[in-house]
């Protein structure tokens, strides 16, 4: 890989490799912070890239290992800080709520499960993609991804009733 | 013909992302039509996804996204030296390898004459007549590098004052190695196929177990260094006492 094509590479994926961060740990700055050593350590790992696998593949896997590494660091994969440390971005209320509620959600999701979650549901990636990415089998992706699914689910549903309750909707 | 619901709620959250073939798909909704209870559940789901579908409201702000590229690049040319491809590494670590056993050889060595010798000042270590790098403590760490201080105290022209740039380089050095070690086993672990860099670069880190000792004596040095302190190996060796007391 020249430092043309990581240029490029840094260019393509930067948003999604931050968003990536973000969805697993609410937090902007962490994930600005986490996806600059993502890309350092692609840079760094470069010579052993087998070059006939997709290179986001790698990319995404650091990411999503250094959002693990962090989780596991402040002990608190709950997010108890996040949204605290999201005053300063203008953000829409619509965003805000959303955030608050996925954040709900995720908070209820072991790490794998939340990566698996947030690759294939929130980014779009195909459970093949998804399987290169965390070096798993699909058929192991497909029965997390099912397990995250009904947790969200169940989380969404309970809110809802909750919800209707406390404001007699 | 007719599914059972059990069945069917397994595959419920496959349905809205069109993960199932179309015959298997036809069956489902037609039961989840004919059938209360999975219907909710469904509704349930197509609510969640609803919600999942709109996360791309957060992407990422412009404050995040400013100069994101510029600061990882100027980060890369930082660390351009250790930053090199992996064929180039293959050069570079036998020669790292060799600077760590080396400068470990000359602490074992010394760590074994000090048997016979010992030390007036805080070397407190078991000497011992053969120590396997592999299983060396922090504090064997600490005594080694104490007693390299000390040889260095002795040596002719060095009698009044450590030099202490030079051990600070061999410690930065040392820093550096361990850094990179630990960064590259990291992402050895993450890369498909390539144990050999992995294996090599645990040994490295199994050879030297303790980064933040180095840390905190380099740090300690260049502060007596920038004060213009006086360095002797005694305020040298009881720096490193002090390291010890904190961390043992």
């Amino acid at each position: 890989m020249t430092r043309t094509d990581f240029e490029q590479i840094l260019e393509r994926y930067q948003r999604p490799v931050i968003s990536i961060i973000y969805k697993m740990t609410f937090n902007w700055e962490v994930a600005r912070d986490l996806a600059q050593d993502a890309f350092v350590d692609l840079w760094r790992s470069r010579g052993t890239i087998d070059s006939r696998r997709p290179v986001f593949t790698l990319l995404y896997r650091i990411a999503v290992n250094k959002a693990i590494d962090y989780g596991r660091k402040i002990k608190t994969f709950p997010l108890s800080d996040g949204l605290a440390a999201e005053g300063d971005f203008s953000e829409t209320m619509e965003a805000r709520e959303l955030r608050a509620t996925l954040k709900q959600c995720a908070e209820r999701l072991p790490p794998r499960q939340r990566a698996i979650f947030v690759l294939r549901d929130m980014e779009g990636l195909s459970i093949d993609e998804v399987a290169e990415v965390l070096g798993q089998s699909a058929g192991a992706v497909r029965s997390n991804l099912h397990l995250a699914r009904q947790a969200v689910r169940n989380h969404l549903v309970a809110y809802h009733k909750e919800v209707v309750y406390e404001y007699g909707l | 013909m007719s599914m059972d619901c059990e069945y069917v709620r397994g595959k419920l959250s496959s349905l809205p992302r069109a993960e199932l073939n179309p015959l298997e798909r036809s069956e489902i909704l037609e039961h989840v039509q004919s059938c209360t209870q999975c219907s909710e559940e469904y509704a349930g789901y197509t609510r969640a996804f609803h919600l999942v579908d709109r996360a791309k409201l957060l992407d990422p702000p412009a404050e995040i996204l400013d100069g994101f590229s510029a600061d990882v690049l100027k980060r890369i040319d930082a660390t351009n030296v250790i930053g090199l491809p992996r064929r180039s590494h293959r050069r570079f670590w036998p020669i790292a390898a060799a600077f760590v056993l080396g400068f470990l050889g000359a602490m074992v060595v010394h760590v074994t004459r000090s048997k016979s010798e010992p030390y007036p000042v805080l070397v407190t270590a078991e000497p011992r007549s053969t120590l396997r790098t592999t299983e060396m403590s922090d504090a064997e760490m600490l005594s080694a590098i104490s007693c390299v201080l000390e040889e260095n105290r002795k040596t002719p022209g060095c009698t009044k004052e450590i030099p202490v740039k030079q051990v600070l380089l061999k410690l930065h050095r040392l820093r550096v190695l361990l850094a990179d070690a630990r960064r590259r086993s990291q992402i050895d672990r993450t890369l498909v196929g390539d144990a050999r860099g992995s294996a090599e670069a645990l040994e490295l880190v199994k050879e030297i177990q303790d980064p933040q000792t180095v840390d905190a004596l380099i740090r300690a040095l260049e502060v007596y260094e920038s004060q213009g302190t006086t360095l002797n190996a005694n305020r040298i060796v009881s720096t490193l006492a002090s390291i010890r007391s904190r961390r043992i």
